[in-house]
């Protein structure tokens, strides 16, 4: 990269943080939705705004894809040289943790790489100028007037595929939006990382994922083993009745221990779904909500928390990857009895 | 989940949307990029073999002329010492033979100086004979004389003669 291409980089980051900070923002978005607001409705599908942005994202990595590959060559340069920087980084985590195991590698490293480079856009999205202040206006009722602070851009035609019909909309906001006297705002840009259907979605098919290749791997029984662990409790019944009194009592107790350890680890991988959708939601909805009241009360106060949530964008996103990582390495190593005994 | 905007299908379109972009992605960065990593090790690894190996073989090479070198500096040496010795050689020869040489000049013209020097005496002889008979002549001629003039005169004749 050269000296002229940085300086142009930095122009446009500074730019972006600027506008960012800078575009006058609806009052009303001082009462940020968890709930993503359907933006347009095309062939009967309710498109949200978060869903629109996943789209956005699409486009960026296959953009990249297509900017990283068009001319490879054994000299790398440009998107190529980084994309090679970031898989070779990913790779060499997944080959660690795996301990160089060349199955589970190609099993676990396209899901890793993809939650990262999918997540990363995402997550930074939303610190693009324009989300949150641009959006639809809603006018239902001819006596509606336009809400404080917001400039509408354009007219939008009543057959337009953004037009969507107030039941469709925000439903916890129906009733209120039917009494109110101003227009409807409803912002056309949204993060994806800021709805929860996209991080649950990611925290679905990182579970699934896990719990398929943990009984690909060490079989049915050999993974169920994991959280139904009888080993002891068995010998220790068996011993009760072969008249065997020696050390029967401590292989109870602890045959005891092991099950209900068993289950509470079998609890706490249910419970991996529940906290990896609301880590990440919750990281990034509450920087997008930090930055919104810092706007509101100071125009140049967001700009040290704007490059926070950069930092935090990025980091959620490596956090999921390396999480899915760890947790299937985990789900593929077999249980510590099961071991003593092969 | 309603309040938290939770909606099956929403959350089926963005798993559809991830399992697609997942598939792409392994399709058309993924796999390429890996295999060219791969193959860019490869090659690395194979240049660096052959560098190792020409390295080698230029040592070995230069080993070789090395020893080759010094065979011939060896050689120019006793080349040089062997002329030097010739020459040395050579030249006490002619030293030798001009030292003769000389010698023999040497003697030739003492022995040639001597003849002179004896030839003289001859001749001188011969002179001082006739020269005294002309003075014997003469005095008998010129009347008497007595014998302390004759003595006299030869006395004078021979000192003379010594002083010639």
């Amino acid at each position: 990269m050269n000296r002229q291409r940085i300086i142009w980089l930095v122009i446009f980051l500074v730019g972006a943080a600027a506008l960012k900070v800078l575009l006058p923002f609806p009052q009303e978005q001082l009462h940020p939705s968890v709930v993503p607001e359907p933006v347009m409705l095309i062939g009967g599908f309710v498109v949200t705004n978060s869903l629109l942005i996943t789209l956005v994202v699409d486009l960026l990595l296959i953009l990249t894809v297509i900017g990283a590959t068009r001319r490879l060559s054994l000299v790398p340069g440009g998107l190529q040289n980084a994309m090679e920087i970031t898989l070779e980084a990913i790779m060499r985590l997944v080959r660690q943790t795996v301990s160089g195991d060349e199955k589970r590698i190609r099993w676990f490293f396209p899901f890793v790489i993809t939650i990262f480079l999918f997540l990363v856009p995402a997550n930074l999205l939303g610190l693009m100028p324009g989300f949150g202040p641009l959006g639809i206006l809603h006018y239902d009722r001819p006596d509606q007037h336009t809400p404080q602070g917001v400039t509408p851009l354009l007219d939008l035609p009543a057959s337009s595929v953004f037009q969507v019909p107030p039941e469709l909309r925000a439903v916890a906001q129906q009733e209120e939006a039917k009494t109110s006297s101003e227009a409807e705002f409803v912002p056309l840009f949204r993060a994806p990382s800021s709805d929860l259907n996209t991080t649950l979605a990611l925290a679905l098919v990182s579970w699934v994922m896990t719990q398929f290749f943990g009984f690909r791997h060490l079989g049915v029984l050999g993974y169920l083993r994991k959280y139904f662990v009888f080993d002891k409790l068995r010998r220790g019944i068996g011993g009760l009745f072969s008249g065997k009194t020696k050390g029967v009592g401590g292989m109870l107790v602890f045959g005891v221990i092991d099950f209900a350890v068993g289950i509470l680890e079998l609890i706490s991988e249910f419970s991996k779904v529940i906290s990896f959708t609301f880590r990440l939601f919750g990281n990034i909805f509450a920087g997008e909500v930090v930055l919104l009241v810092m706007a509101f009360l100071f125009p140049l106060l967001p700009l040290p928390f704007y490059g926070l949530e950069t930092l935090v964008g990025v980091i959620q996103a490596f956090i999921f990857a390396i999480l899915t990582l760890v947790f299937m390495t985990g789900a593929t190593t077999p249980a510590h009895g099961a071991e003593e005994h092969h | 989940m309603d309040k938290l905007g939770v909606s099956l299908p929403w959350l089926i379109a963005q798993i559809i949307n991830f399992v697609i972009l997942l598939l792409i992605l392994q399709r058309f960065l993924y796999k390429p990029l890996l295999n060219m990593i791969e193959k860019r090790r490869s090659e690395i690894a194979n240049a660096l073999a052959n560098a190792e190996k020409v390295r080698q073989e230029a040592a070995a090479k230069q080993m070789e002329f090395e020893k080759q070198l010094e065979a011939a500096r060896r050689e120019a040496q006793e080349a040089i010492a062997r002329a030097t010795a010739q020459s040395e050689k050579v030249r006490q020869e002619i030293v030798a033979r001009a030292n003769e040489e000389a010698a023999q000049i040497k003697a030739k013209a003492m022995a040639d100086a001597d003849y002179e020097r004896r030839q003289a005496m001859v001749e001188l002889q011969a002179q001082v004979a006739e020269l005294s008979l002309a003075i014997t002549r003469k005095v008998l001629a010129g009347g008497a004389i007595n014998e302390m003039a004759h003595r006299q005169l030869v006395q004078q004749f021979l000192s003379d003669v010594e002083r010639a």
